[in-house]
């Protein structure tokens, strides 16, 4: 009995794992249905995914260079969620982000590098935490869905941006970026794969992913804003600071977002440009639904959406397919997570039960 | 007179969001909660340049627009109502796929990126040869002549859909099992297949609305050519508190501040043309903050 | 009258995951009657009316309507044969008008138009020939619980429904509402109507069903003519326990409980809580409180009756700390906590047990001792500096789930896993942990059978005689009468009256119960 018991909680521990294998699983046989409809072999539609994410030292740095921002966006969805609330609007926070980091860095180039390093992305992350606040305003005063909202911020930030680095903030010349941030604040290259150099940023993600896990999952705060999401009314009367903790974790969740951006500007681009983000923060809701918005597991997601993402061009010149292929994958595999509520967590009942829903008349809810 | 054409310019503006409003709406009511208006609408924009491509008259293209809506639609209600997934994250992952299968489409039917080549247009009210109307012919002619013929019959099809849910016994049934789904099933109706109706309905009307921004105004298809307006929509859906006619007025204030923004960008030549682009999506964000008191969705919004 | 049975149940079984709801029922209902379907909290009677009715279907057996074997998948079907059921819980659109909720589904139409005119007039000669005084064109979310059950009621004559199934009709509703409920069920059988009446209280069932059938743990005890037994038997073919026995107005609670109240009535106690004043806001659709003062003594149990929705939610929510007031004071023995959160009030030992436990209190989602600690996440011996320490929490939450023979596998798997009752006792175990001193109930027995609703009377008894202050709110009167030291009557946020249980007289609080002074 015992045996069975220790056997079920391990099997709930990974539940992150499984609903983002069985994705996967729904992800590879639509690839193959995808295949046909695109003209190409199942195999070779694979395989070049496969080739364009891994294939060779660049692509691999290109992966893992994208994983930083892909695994911040990820938990910045996540740490929203955790608490309740949606945050889509990670582009706008990221952009606003990477943009008010390279300005910090360039007018502060004064600073000593013990100071202007941090410095940098900190502000990165608290200007992305500001783009949020308005939404989560919204949610809470006016009872506005924070999806709406963000999502409106989203356009507003990315035309803000656009307006800045083309006038104010920008370089004076044509091509709508700013000027490249001091050597003082840019991140040193750790290790070089093939041509290009990783820095320190991933492992500072990862870090941050463990002590937000650590911190949800251990500590009396994280319970409570588990509790939060679970059950507002209940997380209320039994004391927890509903509204506070909402509002605390959703500028959490945006300020990851703009420190996704700040580390990009510090670690790969050195200077902010428009239409700076290729879609992060889309990504990050990806990255992060895969594994049920665990912050532990999302360095997993992470690993397959950057390897997604760095393949799609690789697509386009294997195979002559549109990038936007791996969009389409993208948004099968959140589909096919989200299908997922509530399942048991044992194979064939999995599967049983998927089928059942699909095929039968529903059953009266459960009161 | 300026006005003038600024009251049909916002006409114009306003009727995809109307349209996808209105379908939003629809599927509400029915008590499934749609953010994927904005999907619906980049389908339904794409499809009605496919089939006008393919069948050159762009009314068929129309019926592609509605067409397309009705496909996400019917995703839609699949993933969320017989396999219970979460409703707003359903409907996220709808606009991406939307993004992306339309970016791909656009690649392997038309060999381009970007901007499909030119299709034709839907008729515009100048080629209906107003002027023979009294009173107001010239009026058209001369200020509305550019506007879609699909600007007004979006009004009508609002029109319509109030009076769908005011006197039909149909909208009587949607409206039910948005407010208890136990209940009306217990009073005989079939729940699952009014929702899933509905949502095809409704993506129907938001396919349309896309199918306005494509064929109705710019005669191709342009990747992201929703620009957010699904999300707007979804606004007005709110500020209009789920009553059709609080949704046309809503609506139509999104549709003066596009409109204006084209007016004022000229008017005020000093400030960031960015400023302008964002002026719709700044109005909304305005009148969301701006506005008080109950707002009473359907009692069952979202649950199954 | 014709001897064959109008409907006939052969042999239901029905069977939900591991558990037998019915167990090869057998029930005859013959045309023109009232038929009662008595027994406890989850004998099945509930299942086996909404199998008749076609919202679940058998795992076995047959039903025969008028001699012909019939199959009902949907309501719809067996509507369409005449069939009716009104449920306990009432199924009402909210934001719809009364007629709109009366005749959806069975509207009158043309061309797929409503034909509102005539299904109005329909309609109000139907409320007339009733005697109903419904309020048609009102939202059905903002009308009192009696019209909402007279909207339920008329949805299936409107249909021309012949049988009629009510579920638990009375449990709501003050004792001059259940006689008029009475009175109409024996109006409509003297129209030709056949009732089928599920109840848990005799006395009612006694003073209007023609027979009575008893249904114990999913099995049918049997079924008797009213005439050939008494209300004793009855009461005791529902119970299996030797020690409850039924009182003298067949309630099926313990006599000798009663009496013991008496004895402990302590008149000259001190008031460990007091209201002065108090006024609240509304909650959901339900009134606030108004100028509301209360006086509750240390170690009594204090009962607050009333119908439902008549501001008893709004009272909770303000004692707990959740609502805040906008005027008047209140007092924890000379303390006041008018401004205290629900934490601090926690701290002092205020405890709440809100009304639907299960969605106002538990995380279905979250393992059990992730329940337990809801409210006790921050205490310095669950925590340091943050800390959880999560092999002490899970440790003590073992304890005190098995003290209160919980069952369960392990402490780390879902709530959700658990059985409905279950789930209640974890939130009731968890309500009545740490120190306290006056613990609000709303509704405790809910849904629970009578053997649990006689382990938690007598749990509150001996806490009671602990010196823990109890407020006890319920919309069950006889409960109150049987478990506490004095009832207050509210209606529409007001206190209409207290009084001593063992000076009480059901009429009067039935009047206060609605709003009637004198």
């Amino acid at each position: 009995m015992s045996v069975a018991k220790g056997r079920q909680i391990i099997r709930e521990k990974l539940n992150p794992l499984i609903s983002m294998v069985s994705a996967l699983a729904v992800g590879i046989l639509f690839c193959m249905v995808l295949a046909f409809f695109l003209g190409v072999g199942s195999f070779d539609l694979i395989s070049a995914i496969w080739n364009g994410a891994w294939g060779g030292s660049n692509a691999a740095a290109t992966t893992l260079s994208k994983a930083t921002p892909l695994l911040l966006t990820g938990l910045s969805v996540s740490v929203a969620y955790q608490a309740g609330l949606l945050n889509i609007g990670c582009e706008g926070q990221l952009t606003l982000g990477a943009l008010s980091a390279a300005c910090f860095a360039i007018s502060a180039s004064r600073l000593p590098e013990l100071l202007l390093m941090p410095l940098t992305v900190i502000v990165g992350a608290l200007v992305g935490g500001l783009w949020a606040l308005p939404a989560i305003w919204l949610r809470q005063k006016r009872n506005i869905h924070e999806v709406v909202s963000t999502l409106l911020l989203n356009y507003v930030a990315i035309y803000l941006a656009d307006y800045l680095v083309r006038g104010p903030l920008g370089d004076g010349s044509a091509m709508a970026r700013t000027a490249e941030i001091p050597p003082a604040s840019i991140w040193p290259v750790w290790w070089k794969l093939g041509t290009l150099g990783l820095t320190a940023a991933p492992l500072a993600a990862l870090i941050l992913a463990c002590i937000l896990h650590i911190w949800l999952y251990r500590t009396c705060w994280g319970y409570e804003v588990i509790a939060c999401k679970n059950n507002p009314f209940a997380a209320r009367s039994a004391g927890i600071a509903v509204n506070r903790w909402q509002t605390r974790t959703f500028l959490l969740s945006g300020a990851l977002a703009g420190l996704a951006g700040a580390l990009e500007v510090v670690a790969i681009h050195h200077r902010f440009y428009a239409a700076f983000s290729p879609g992060y923060g889309f990504d990050g809701i990806t990255v992060a639904f895969l594994v049920n918005n665990v912050p532990g597991w999302t360095w997993l997601s992470t690993i397959l959406i950057a390897g997604l993402r760095s393949a799609d061009k690789w697509l386009q010149l294997s195979l002559g397919i549109s990038p936007n292929t791996i969009l389409v994958l993208q948004a099968v595999l959140l589909i096919a997570v989200a299908c997922q509520s509530r399942l048991p967590v044992t194979g064939i009942a999995r599967w049983r039960t998927v089928f059942g829903r699909l095929f039968r008349y529903p059953d009266q809810p459960q009161q | 007179m300026a006005s003038l054409q600024l009251i049909s310019l916002t006409i114009g503006k306003t009727a995809p969001i109307l349209l996808a409003c209105m379908g939003g709406l629809i599927s509400e009511l029915a008590g499934v909660i749609n953010f994927a208006l904005e999907g619906m609408m980049l389908t339904g924009a794409f499809l009605a340049v496919w089939l006008t491509f393919v069948c050159g008259s762009p009314w068929i293209g129309l019926m592609g627009g509605a067409l397309g809506g009705m496909f996400i639609g019917f995703l839609h209600s699949l993933v969320c109502l017989k396999l219970r997934a979460n409703q707003i994250v359903s409907s996220i992952a709808l606009n991406l796929l939307a993004a992306g299968v339309t970016g791909v489409l656009l690649n392997q039917i038309f060999q381009v990126y970007g901007t499909s080549p030119s299709v034709g247009k839907l008729p515009t009210l100048r080629q209906f040869k107003p002027e023979s109307l009294p009173f107001i012919g010239n009026w058209i002619a001369t200020a509305a002549g550019d506007l879609s013929i699909l600007a007004p019959l979006a009004i009508l099809l609002s029109f319509l859909t109030m009076a769908f849910f005011k006197w039909s016994v149909w909208g009587l049934h949607i409206r039910a099992c948005g407010e208890n789904p136990l209940a009306a099933r217990t009073a005989g109706l079939s729940v699952t297949l009014i929702r899933f109706s509905a949502v095809i309905v409704g993506g129907a009307l938001a396919g349309m609305g896309g199918a306005y921004l494509s064929i109705g105004e710019l005669s191709a298809f342009v990747e992201h050519i929703t620009q957010g307006r699904g999300y707007l929509a979804i606004a007005a859906l709110i500020l209009g508190r789920w009553k059709p006619f609080g949704i046309l007025l809503a609506a139509l204030l999104f549709g003066l501040s596009e409109a204006s923004s084209e007016w004022l960008a000229v008017t005020w030549a000093g400030l960031p043309y960015q400023l302008f682009l964002a002026l719709p999506y700044l109005v909304c964000l305005a009148v969301l903050m701006g506005q008080v008191g109950n707002k009473q969705a359907p009692s069952s919004l979202g649950r199954l | 009258m014709n001897s064959s049975p109008l409907i006939l149940m052969q042999s239901i079984s029905k069977k939900y995951e591991d558990l037998w709801a019915n167990r090869g029922v057998s029930i005859e209902v013959l045309e023109g009657e009232i038929h009662a379907l008595v027994g406890e909290n989850g004998a099945g009677k509930s299942t086996l009316m909404k199998i008749l009715f076609g919202l679940v279907q058998p795992n076995e057996g047959s039903i025969h309507l008028n001699g012909k074997s019939v199959f009902f998948s949907h309501p719809r079907e067996a509507l369409r044969a005449g069939i009716g059921m009104v449920q306990q819980q009432l199924l009402i659109f909210p934001e719809l008008t009364s007629m709109e909720n009366i005749v959806v589904g069975a509207e009158l139409r043309k061309w797929g138009l409503f034909k509102k005119k005539e299904s109005r007039q329909k309609l109000e000669k139907l409320c007339r020939s009733f005697g109903f005084d419904l309020p048609l064109d009102a939202n059905a979310g903002e009308i009192s619980f009696a019209h909402r059950q007279e909207i339920e009621l008329l949805r299936v004559l409107y249909r021309g429904a012949k049988i009629l199934i009510l579920d638990e009709p009375s449990s709501l509703l003050a004792p001059p509402e259940v006689d008029r409920l009475l009175e109409m069920l024996r109006t409509l059988r003297a129209r030709g109507h056949t009732i089928i009446f599920i109840s848990h209280r005799l006395r009612e069932v006694f003073s209007i069903a023609d027979r009575i059938t008893v249904l114990r743990g999913g099995k049918l005890m049997g079924t008797w003519d009213r005439d050939q037994t008494s209300l004793e038997r009855i009461g005791s073919l529902i119970v299996s326990g030797a020690e409850i026995a039924p009182t003298e107005n067949g309630d099926n609670r313990n006599h000798r409980i009663a009496t013991r109240i008496l004895e402990n009535h302590q008149p000259e106690t001190p008031p460990i809580l007091r209201m002065e004043r108090v006024t609240a806001p509304p909650f959901g659709h339900e009134p606030g409180i108004a100028d509301f003062c209360l006086q509750i003594r240390a170690g009594e149990i204090f009962g607050i009756a009333g119908v439902v929705g008549n501001g008893q939610r709004a009272l909770a929510l303000v004692l707990a700390g959740v609502q805040a007031i906008e005027k008047g004071q209140i007092w924890l023995d000379s303390q006041e906590i008018a401004d205290f959160s629900v934490a601090e009030r926690s701290r002092l030992g205020i405890h709440w047990l809100p009304e639907n436990s299960i969605e106002e209190g538990a995380l279905v989602d979250l393992s059990l001792w992730e329940n337990m600690l809801l409210g006790f996440q921050r205490s310095p011996s669950n925590q340091s500096s943050g800390w959880l320490h999560k092999t002490r929490i899970k440790q003590w939450a073992k304890e005190g789930l098995d003290e209160r023979e919980v069952v369960y596998t392990s402490i780390s798997q879902p709530l959700s896993s658990l059985s409905g009752g279950n789930q209640q006792k974890v939130i009731l175990t968890r309500t009545l942990l740490g120190p306290l001193k006056m613990v609000i109930l709303e509704q405790p027995c809910r849904g629970l059978d009578i053997h649990a609703q006689h382990k938690m009377h007598m749990r509150i008894r001996s806490l009671s005689r602990t010196g823990l202050t109890f407020l006890i709110f319920s919309y069950d009167l006889e409960e109150l009468l049987t478990l506490s030291h004095r009832i207050g009557v509210m209606y529409r946020g007001q206190l209409m009256g207290v009084t001593d249980t063992h000076r009480a007289n059901r009429e009067l609080l039935g009047k206060w119960m609605l709003g009637i002074t004198e």
